[in-house]
């Protein structure tokens, strides 16, 4: 069921007043040079990595054409071209031929269906993880652990898909940094099978629930009490009091029983882990309703909008997802997330788009037919068991197709921005946590984002960055002598984001964890290749 | 008598052997009754039921050790159960179970790690909303308030008799004292604070109600209660709630309860009778066939072909475990049974004729010459992937659980030539001399699913592979089959069959799931001993049902003791 944007966003200027976000309802020029006091970040993720052969890397260099990344002037890249040095190509849809030097087309790739946001858009390609491989067999577990976290796996001998990151996800530490920890948004359109939800991870890379029922996530969103009884501002004071009363003794009844069981000597540490994280569950909610502060008010009419709509993942217990119906529940969810930052309840909200290899969601081709699921498409084989591919063009293709579907995503999401009139008070980060290719490699991570901070960030531009590892005075500081990893792009975009270090006081630069006692695989700093004219995490 | 005198000669013998035991605080009953450095608890000699084969001479005995057993949630399912088992009203709507934060799903081949299962803020918010829910449902109707409080007066007494009835089932053992008063206060403070549009008796009963089912001790199983960290027997409730999870996935009914209260249930011979009860009663069918479905692999592959397809195969499965488990077989008969259960699809496929239906499962002989064993049911090969090398995984895997890392930088693997068979394919694929992956394709997965070429992907027998492959014979014939650190051949499935039902390894592989089934959570060293004599109960032929006694007369299922190096399982 396809519904209109416009009318999901309805009213929210009204709900907003008084809270901080308001000066963001203010028109806004796409290129506003102030940074915003309030900047948020939206996290879109892929599965399996886009469809690309890139430049030479690979050995599917000598099958498919190139349809993802755009294609640059022959000035940058021809045949004698280097991929160590890297390149920043200004992003148009010019006929190749009429390509000026240092610009690219996309014209006949992915981000044709882009077009109206070149002006705004950084595509950043050539990100490499840390450390990879993973071993083998581990692709998908090891990477989605990184993905957000720019953090190993917390225990090194854990089981394949069992992993748990070391430290928390960059969307966890944004909205526990600037907004309500316990507000943290996590969104997920796709079946929870293999892995389920993999990407957003709390302090000490506790796992996160990401809601896949819109419908919930929007009653979070518009419930003040957390679930509770929708809130309590409204009460008059008596009957306030009494609703306190009741809500304290239930809470102090169940934190005596949390107590009680927590002295039980034959409880592991695991166990009573898990138990103190339940019982910090109701100490939130104990402050929620002695403090109740903001609400994104619920509106009738978007709710019966979200209860028409079936969400994908619980449609039917089947064994095969619609992919149709994925990208319409990620569209709701998109809806969401633009209601949770525009009302100032979020300041990072993440959308994963299907479980950890898409193994059950088959996406649709322009005429209608279902491709295989996509994860077999992306490997181009026919089992999940294995990643020894077939010479498969047509699945190639499809995975083509797949990389629309997610780029149309993404357009609505920059539509909505647009259409709420914040766009460039965020960043809406459109990536995967697997580089191109069926062997979803741990190298050529993509990361497209939209949006300057207040021009911190380049934008207009295809960011080839340099295959460093011969370029070892690239970098400055203590960045110097590795490969462009995506911690480094992580910080990048948490710096601009107005994250601080401990000190308060300098941009965020050691963002991640890669477990390390000799710290040596831990690069702090950014990638100077994706910044704007703006001083990074200036004060303003 | 017969377990001491068995214990007398395997148990010391073991501490001979592995004098680190009795720092596990085995329990080693042969020896000196229940050894369990500083502790108490466990002093009492049990009379022992079943009794292991003892071990090929050279193979060392490993004790059956007490073993961690972790706090573990409710799943969302087993969430809805509880709430109906409690509150035992007609019509009870499902509170929207559909919407509840899915669970973290993990590498757990059971799933349900209970390390997976923490409770989110969505969660926690899930289970306030939903408690809520429940209490509005209660207090909102007379009648339901009459059923719940037994009485058509709303009193003191009536309530506190309705917190004993139902605080018994949510918690799934009697309530203290002082946990009655606990909700009477509960019940007190609700009276003096009432909500709008209710009497005081009604809001009292309201907040009893959603404490009761966002208390820990509804949302969490079988908590071990213990004030020291050693071994510590289960009480009676704790043990029938396990019970009861592991065999029906549900609360304990009324006869375990009484068995529970009169703590009879934790002699060996009472748990043994409630046992066999309860693996009689078709709850325990749903349950066996679940285990089996995932030991086997599961369906998975039927995602591609056609629904109906998918669930007769299903039901062939479920009907086929079924008969096994109830007329006593053991793992090495399924996987060499001449039977299976059909309807008008299946048979078709099979090749059977008769009077079939479709929605009418009979019994039938699989074409001698073409089947042997639940592995070549359509259940089984149309489940799995297709291919010889995926299926050579998932077997090698499945069933020998054997570790099949992935490859990883292949070449695309060719086109077939013109009279090349399948198999010739990946046979000069995957086993060039000299190359890493012959190592493990060779012996692990290859001869596994070479094998297995005479059936398609929807499990049905042909001799030649058709048109895509020039009509090339299919070759079954293999002859490196690594088993038990021998290699073996087989001219086709039903011999290879044949070869896995007497090899150690697939017995262990079986072992090691039923336990981890059992015990609710991945394998640990410790589960070492229960393992060995699972495996060597399963190789002797024993049936399903007594390697299921077997582990619940176990020290691992009856006795809790942390990791004795304090690690989270």
């Amino acid at each position: 069921m396809n519904h209109s944007r416009r009318f999901f966003l309805r009213g929210v200027g009204g709900i907003a007043l008084g809270l901080p976000f308001l000066e963001g309802l203010s028109p806004k020029h796409v290129y506003a040079q102030s940074i915003p006091k309030s900047p948020f970040a939206i996290f879109l993720r892929q599965a399996n990595g886009p469809a690309s052969k890139h430049f030479g890397f690979g050995v599917y260099k000598q099958h498919n054409e190139e349809k993802f990344w755009p294609k640059p002037s022959p000035n940058i890249f021809n045949n004698d071209f280097n991929l160590l040095e890297g390149f920043s190509a200004r992003l148009t849809n010019k006929d190749y031929d009429s390509l000026g030097d240092n610009e690219c087309t996309v014209q006949g790739r992915v981000f044709e269906l882009l077009d109206a946001y070149l002006d705004q858009l950084m595509l950043i390609s050539g990100v490499e993880y840390p450390i990879y491989p993973g071993e083998a067999g581990c692709g998908h577990g090891g990477n989605v652990v990184q993905a957000l976290t720019g953090s190993w796996r917390r225990d090194p001998h854990s089981r394949c898909g069992t992993q748990l990151p070391r430290s928390e996800s960059l969307d966890y530490l944004l909205q526990r940094t600037f907004a309500k920890e316990e507000d943290h948004l996590y969104l997920m359109a796709g079946k929870k099978n293999y892995l389920g939800e993999c990407m957003s991870y709390g302090t000490n890379g506790i796992d996160l629930t990401a809601f896949v029922n819109p419908l919930v996530a929007y009653e979070q969103v518009v419930s003040a009490g957390g679930g509770m009884d929708g809130g309590s501002s409204g009460l008059n004071e008596e009957v306030r009091t009494r609703l306190l009363r009741r809500e304290e003794s239930i809470n102090d009844f169940l934190k005596a029983q949390f107590d009680s069981l927590l002295r039980n000597a034959a409880l592991s540490q695991d166990d009573r882990r898990r138990l103190l994280e339940h019982q910090e569950r109701i100490r939130s909610i104990e402050l929620e309703i002695t403090n109740p502060s903001y609400a994104c008010s619920d509106d009738p009419q978007r709710r019966a909008l979200l209860e028409a709509h079936t969400p994908a993942g619980l449609s039917s217990p089947g064994l095969v997802i619609d992919g149709d119906l994925v990208l319409e529940t990620a569209r709701h969810h998109i809806d969401i997330a633009i209601l949770a930052v525009l009302c100032g309840r979020n300041r990072a909200v993440t959308l994963q788009i299907d479980d950890g290899n898409a193994g059950t969601t088959r996406y649709s081709r322009p005429d209608g037919s279902w491709m295989e699921n996509y994860h077999f498409v992306s490997h181009r084989v026919a089992t999940h068991s294995s990643i020894i591919t077939s010479d498969d063009n047509a699945m190639y293709w499809d995975h083509h197709e797949v990389d629309k579907h997610l780029a149309r995503t993404y357009k609505y999401l920059l539509d909505g921005l647009r259409e709420a009139g914040i766009e460039d008070d965020g960043i809406a980060v459109w990536f995967s946590e697997m580089g191109h290719g069926p062997f979803h490699a741990g190298h050529d991570i993509p990361y497209i984002v939209s949006g300057s901070l207040g021009g911190q960030l380049k934008t207009g531009h295809f960011v080839q960055l340099p295959q460093a590892y011969k370029h070892k005075q690239r970098y400055n500081g203590d960045a110097r002598g590795v490969p462009p990893n995506h911690r480094l792009v992580l910080n990048t975009l948490g710096a601009a984001l107005g994250l601080k270090e401990d000190d308060q006081v300098t941009p965020l630069r050691t963002f991640g964890d890669s477990g390390d006692p000799s710290n040596s695989d831990k690069p702090a700093g950014y990638l100077p290749e994706l910044l704007g004219p703006t001083p990074l995490g200036a004060d303003t | 008598m017969y377990y001491l005198a068995h214990k007398m000669l395997t148990g010391c013998s073991a501490m001979r052997e592995h004098p680190w035991a009795l720092f596990f605080g085995i329990i080693l009953a042969g020896c000196q009754g229940i050894i369990t450095p500083g502790a108490t608890h466990i002093t009492q000699e049990e009379e022992v039921i079943i009794h292991p084969p003892t071990p090929a001479p050279g193979e060392p005995i490993i004790p059956v050790t007490a073993v961690p057993q972790p706090l573990r949630r409710l799943t969302h399912q087993q969430w809805l159960g509880a709430v109906h088992y409690t509150l035992q009203l007609p019509d009870i709507p499902d509170f929207d179970l559909r919407n509840f934060p899915s669970d973290q799903e993990d590498n757990f081949l059971f799933g349900n790690d209970p390390q997976a299962l923490g409770v989110s803020p969505a969660l926690f918010d899930t289970y306030r909303s939903r408690a809520s829910a429940i209490a509005d449902y209660i207090v909102s109707s007379a009648a339901h308030i009459s059923s719940i409080i037994n009485s058509n007066t709303i009193t003191e007494a009536t309530v506190q008799a309705a917190i004993t009835t139902l605080g018994r089932r949510a918690y799934r053992r009697p309530l203290r004292d002082a946990e009655v008063t606990s909700f009477m206060n509960l019940y007190g403070t609700g009276m003096n604070n009432p909500g709008e549009d209710l009497s005081p008796e009604q809001s009292g009963l309201l907040l009893v109600v959603r404490a009761l089912f966002e208390s820990p001790y509804f949302l969490y199983l079988a908590i071990p209660e213990g004030d020291t960290e050693g071994p510590t027997k289960l009480d009676a409730h704790t043990l029938a709630t396990r019970l009861s999870y592991f065999l029906w996935n549900e609360p304990p009914d009324a006869t375990l309860r009484n068995a529970a209260d009169t703590d009879q249930l934790r002699e060996s011979a009472e748990l043994d009778t409630q046992t066999s009860r309860m693996m009689a009663d078709p709850r325990f069918q749903s349950v066996i066939y679940n285990f089996h479905n995932t030991a086997l692999g599961g369906l998975g592959a039927f995602s591609t072909q056609a629904p109906d397809l998918y669930e007769s195969a299903k039901n062939e499965r479920l009907y086929f475990i079924s008969d096994a488990v109830e007329n006593d077989l053991s793992w090495k008969d399924i996987l060499t049974s001449p039977h299976t259960f059909v309807n008008s699809t299946l048979a078709e496929i099979y090749g059977i004729t008769g009077d079939f239906s479709e929605n009418n499962f009979k019994k039938v002989l699989l074409p001698a010459t073409e089947r042997k064993g639940t592995l070549t049911h359509i259940s089984f090969l149309g489940g799995v992937p297709h291919r010889p090398v995926p299926r050579g995984v998932w077997l090698s895997r499945m069933i020998g659980c054997n570790f099949i890392g992935s490859a990883v930088n292949a070449d695309p693997v060719p086109a077939s030539e013109p009279g090349e068979s399948r198999r010739d394919i990946w046979e000069a694929y995957t086993e060039v001399e000299g190359s890493t992956c012959i190592a493990c394709h060779r012996t692990k997965i290859n001869s596994f699913g070479f094998a297995f070429e005479s059936y398609d992907e929807r499990g049905q027998h042909r001799t030649n592979y058709g048109p895509d492959f020039s009509d090339s014979p299919v070759n079954t014939i293999v002859q490196n089959i690594l088993l038990d650190g021998q290699l073996h051949s087989a001219a086709n499935a039903m011999e290879l069959a044949d070869q896995l039902a007497e090899a150690k390894s697939t017995h262990e592989c079986y072992a090691k799931h039923l336990a981890e089934f059992a015990l609710g959570r991945p394998e640990t060293s410790l589960d070492e001993g229960l393992i060995q004599n699972l495996r060597l109960l399963s190789a002797e032929g024993r049936p399903i049902r007594e390697l299921i006694r077997y582990i619940i007369q176990s020290n691992s299922f009856r006795i809790h003791q942390l990791d004795p190096e304090h690690k989270d399982i």
